[in-house]
């Protein structure tokens, strides 16, 4: 199969077949045969044609950031790369919006957003590799969708290639359209297992006038989460609410004595910042902060990168998680994962998207050495007793190899399962694009 | 007189519900014949369940006869989804309970017959209202807002409907219960994001039971502006730089000459008669940055030739304002028997661009077009006023609309922002979208709805529409290519018209039938884009 496939992708633009190449490229110790980087949307859509013939297995690769996402593959024969693609294509600020492909990196766009006084409202981790393809795959999203919304709200249309090696299209370019089904969602959070991005149009947004962040510490985890439900429910309307604990606080550079910190992300005009911060705090002595300051110009920008960049820390042979619940829930998942790395002695952070009912869990072993495999399968048991009964997910972002093998990364299926196998079967029919790597094995 | 008999479906459909639930004699289907559209059709019965395993029984039925399914809302629609040819259709007017509201983590469920407006009621006095706001909000239904991915005048900045739904329970056409989504926000429940495909796919899909929402607090401050401009085209200019200047008010709306003019003979004062557009401008937040807001929004407004800016200082004056602005299409339907209403969307910087191209389709067909448009979003609502029974009128407003249309797609912009496809757009899809593109939606829909049993006929174009609607865009080839032989571009323009009024089916009117004499037609050009104040169409 490989070698006359080879032959084909190599009318088509640049293949790697060297295992220098190759061996970043690999996912859970697993190198792809062929490393194809298509030089247009149509190459694309051709290679995943030829692939398609041939019954090759493709995997769409942009920063590899988050190659560690996943289960791992059941065949991985070609890594399609798509850094190549990496054009901003439209953009008219008057009209909000941007047309980008999905090999160019979130850090490309905003600075030529910035420009002219607008942004992207994403801020995933590994904002400077990450690209947009792999953001969207990943519905990566970070503090800020509290205040915009994630992936979801924030495309208008895409184009993508599909299982028959054609490009298909969905959404348009403006901001508001209700003319045909909604593929867009489909595809974000999809991890390329229904088809490859090449093209997205994004509303975008002012840049806001003032930032400022307003930290608050507290002795007791129920005051500090009970602060950040204030914050989040008020009028004030913030950018972003972060409940952080201490070892969160340390590596997000604002350690403290009191071991439970809350961000609040004030943005807006010059007048409405002053108000929010000053309300934020006089609530955040009311719920009982044991200390309380104000961040603005450059330490602002590098809190909010930090805090951005935490949940994709890696964790060598540690667990990650992410978990979504209900906002009023976080306390009584933060104290479950407490006793789960108490129990097998890991070391924890926690940081949590509170308004958004996001918490990253990060686990790593205290002896440097990664968490055996028991331990792990302890942590990742103990979030899903708490989390699974009353509706919510644990995805396991990252987590030692072994681990994988049994359990399923996104956790268990649900009733809704048969329409995604369905939509897998309607959009992949021969199962080639990421093979295994979803839920269900999907 | 003898009853009639029972037939055996009535029956086993009256099992299920009990008899005062099931409607299929002729005069008890009347009432759910039509939405909001021209066309009309009769189901051969309507169920109205009360719970999701009424549904569920239903369905099975439904299988058992292999008859279609239409769901069926306050029947509010605008672009036919709700028109039930044959089958069952389902009424959810005994499904309208709020089930639970949960303000500390900002979310309610619902059942979907609840109407939307309703749902802000019952939250308001807790300070948290449910944010898209479709001009029929109180009357139009939340399954039906989850069906068409309603927006409205606040979708400006707070995105909408699925923008704000976390969560269904949908029964799929093989009579499955499942949920979509999950309890935390939306996106975040493992696997594919099935509640985003599911939104706006008008009734194909699945039948939804149950609805969880996002809630949002209600803001602090609001100033609403009423500003009064010249024309339209200045007014559509504001609507620009406003945008363009980094601001993105809570809503932003236009109304014309002749929508202002319908307004006031159906009583509703505080607009200006001479003025010859006005934009309703809503700004929100804080207290303390409403006044420097209003005063940028202000010099803009003045900056493009604004003749006055009232600001609303009572509730009531705001309220009077919004009843204007959502009162809009039903006043027009007052100024002629029939009116087509569309729904186009643009990039918002060519929206003067393309707002002349709806007066100079108003002067070419002759036909008044009154414009309402959710202005910051780009979302025109031309509506075209007209009376069908003069002959030749259908076919003049049915080309009117496609050269409006298509001029809407050629600028990169979409048929329809909030409407839906229905019944009406169908033929203009192909206009958007290629075979490969139509081949990942039927995907979706197979993945769904694998026999086609839920609201069949909609959404998807035939072959005949198709071909229709790619024969207008050849006819406008010609136009260019060939202008020399104008006999021959004659009988080009009425085969490709007749080909298309037989593709299309008009889907806004007036609700009232009218039975009187046959009005005079508008003189052409008294309305539309450039039509400057105090031109008042005959009454």
């Amino acid at each position: 199969m490989t070698a006359p496939l080879a032959a084909q992708l190599r009318t088509l633009g640049h293949l790697d077949v060297a295992e220098a190449q190759l061996a970043p490229l690999a996912i859970d110790g697993r190198r792809p045969a062929l490393a194809f980087s298509p030089d247009s949307p149509d190459a694309v859509a051709a290679a995943v044609g030829m692939a398609a013939e041939h019954g090759a297995a493709v995997s769409p690769h942009g920063s590899g950031t988050k190659i560690d996402l996943g289960n791992p593959p059941q065949r991985y024969d070609v890594a399609l790369r798509l850094h190549t693609l990496d054009r901003i294509l439209e953009y008219e600020p008057a009209d909000l919006t941007v047309t980008v492909q999905a090999g160019v990196r979130l850090s490309a766009v905003q600075r030529r957003l910035a420009a002219d006084g607008q942004f992207l409202a994403l801020d995933p981790p590994h904002a400077e590799e990450a690209t947009i393809g792999g953001i969207l795959a990943t519905n990566a999203s970070g503090p800020s969708r509290l205040l915009y919304g994630s992936a979801r709200d924030l495309v208008l249309g895409m184009r993508f290639a599909t299982a028959d090696g054609e490009l298909a299209k969905t959404g348009g370019k403006v901001v508001k359209n209700v003319v045909g089904y909604d593929l867009n969602k489909m595809h974000i959070g999809a991890l390329g297992t229904l088809g490859v991005l090449v093209e997205v149009t994004f509303k975008v947004a002012p840049l806001p006038r003032q930032e400022r962040t307003l930290w608050a510490r507290f002795a007791g985890l129920a005051e500090a989460h009970g602060f950040s439900g204030r914050l989040y429910r008020s009028q004030l309307a913030p950018r972003a609410v972060e409940l952080l604990d201490a070892a969160a606080a340390r590596q997000c550079g604002l350690p403290g004595d009191a071991p439970w910190l809350v961000l609040f992300h004030a943005a807006g005009s010059p007048a409405t910042v002053a108000r929010q911060v000053s309300d934020a705090a006089q609530w955040a002595s009311a719920d009982g902060a044991t200390d309380c300051g104000q961040l603005d110009g450059e330490a602002h920008a590098d809190l909010w990168t930090a805090v951005r960049a935490l949940p994709g820390t890696s964790v060598l042979d540690g667990v990650r998680l992410k978990i979504a619940t209900l906002p009023t829930e976080i306390v009584a998942v933060w104290e479950v994962l407490e006793r789960a790395a108490r129990s097998v002695n890991a070391s924890l952070t926690r940081l949590a998207h509170a308004g958004s009912g996001i918490t990253y869990g990060l686990f790593g072993a205290q002896n440097g050495h990664g968490l055996d495999l028991a331990a792990a399968a302890t942590i990742v048991t103990a979030a899903q007793s708490v989390v699974l009964p009353s509706g919510g997910s644990v995805v396991v972002e990252a987590c030692p190899v072994a681990l994988k093998r049994h359990l399923d990364v996104w956790g268990p299926t649900r009733d809704d399962f048969p329409i995604m196998q369905a939509l897998k079967a309607q959009f992949d029919p021969q199962g080639l694009f990421n093979p295994g790597r979803f839920l269900g094995r999907l | 007189m003898a009853e009639l008999v029972v037939p055996p479906l009535i029956a086993e459909l009256e099992r299920i519900v009990g008899p005062a639930n099931v409607l299929w004699r002729d005069n008890e289907l009347i009432s759910y014949s039509y939405d909001g559209s021209i066309d009309r059709g009769r189901p051969n019965a309507v169920v109205l369940p009360g719970n999701a395993a009424d549904v569920v029984a239903i369905v099975k039925v439904a299988q058992r006869y292999d008859l279609p399914i239409v769901a069926r809302g306050a029947g509010t629609g605008l672009s036919g989804g709700a028109i039930a040819h044959q089958g069952i259709m389902l009424g959810f007017s005994r499904m309208r309970r709020i089930l639970e509201v949960d303000t500390d983590n900002m979310r309610a469920t619902v059942e979907p017959g609840l109407v939307n407006l309703d749902l802000s009621k019952a939250i308001a006095s807790r300070g948290f209202y449910y944010a898209p706001d479709p001009s029929s909000q109180a009357a139009c239904t939340l399954g039906g807002n989850v069906a068409e991915n309603s927006g409205g005048p606040h979708c400006l900045a707070y995105g909408v409907t699925t923008n704000h739904v976390l969560g269904l329970e949908v029964v799929l056409p093989n009579g499955q219960v499942v949920h979509l989504g999950g309890v935390s926000m939306a996106g975040e429940n493992a696997g594919y994001d099935l509640t985003g495909a599911f939104v706006g796919s008008e009734g194909t899909l699945g039948i939804v039971t149950k609805i969880t929402l996002r809630l949002m607090r209600l803001p602090e401050a609001v100033r609403t502006l009423l500003a009064i401009f010249p024309t339209v085209d200045d007014a559509s200019r504001t609507v620009s730089a406003i945008i363009a200047a980094g601001i993105i008010p809570a809503a932003l709306e236009m109304m014309d000459a002749l929508t202002i003019q319908a307004l006031q003979r159906a009583g509703h004062q505080g607009l200006p008669a001479d003025a010859g557009a006005v934009l309703l401008i809503e700004l929100e937040g804080l207290d303390e940055g409403m006044a420097e807001l209003s005063t940028v929004v202000d010099g803009i407004c003045r900056e493009h030739h604004a003749r006055d800016i009232h600001v609303a200082t009572t509730a009531e004056e705001r309220t009077s304002l919004w009843k204007a602005r959502k009162g809009a299409l039903g006043a027009l339907g007052q100024l002629a028997p029939n009116y087509y209403l569309q729904d186009g969307v643009v990039p918002r910087t060519l929206l003067p661009e393309v707002l002349q191209t709806v007066q100079a389709a108003s002067e070419k067909y002759e036909l008044p077009i009154a414009n309402v448009a959710h202005a910051g979003d780009g979302n025109l609502h031309p509506c075209i006023v007209f009376d069908e029974r003069i002959p030749g009128q259908t076919e003049k407003v049915i080309a009117a609309g496609a050269d409006i249309l298509w001029k809407c797609v050629q600028v990169g912009g979409t048929l329809s922002g909030e409407h839906g496809v229905g019944l009406e757009k169908q033929a203009y899809m192909s206009w958007l979208f290629g075979p490969a593109d139509f081949a990942a939606m039927r995907r979706l829909k197979r993945a769904f709805d694998p026999d086609g049993r839920l609201n069949p006929g909609k959404v998807f174009p035939t072959e005949e529409q198709m071909a229709a609607a790619e024969a207008w865009v050849q006819r406008e080839a010609g136009a260019t290519d060939a202008p020399a032989d104008q006999d021959d571009l004659a009988r080009r323009e009425a085969a490709a018209t007749a080909a298309l009024a037989a593709a299309t089916t008009l889907t806004a009117k007036s609700p009232v039938p009218v039975t009187g004499p046959v009005a005079a037609p508008y003189p052409a050009g008294s309305n539309g884009a450039q039509h400057r104040s105090g031109q008042v169409p005959p009454a």
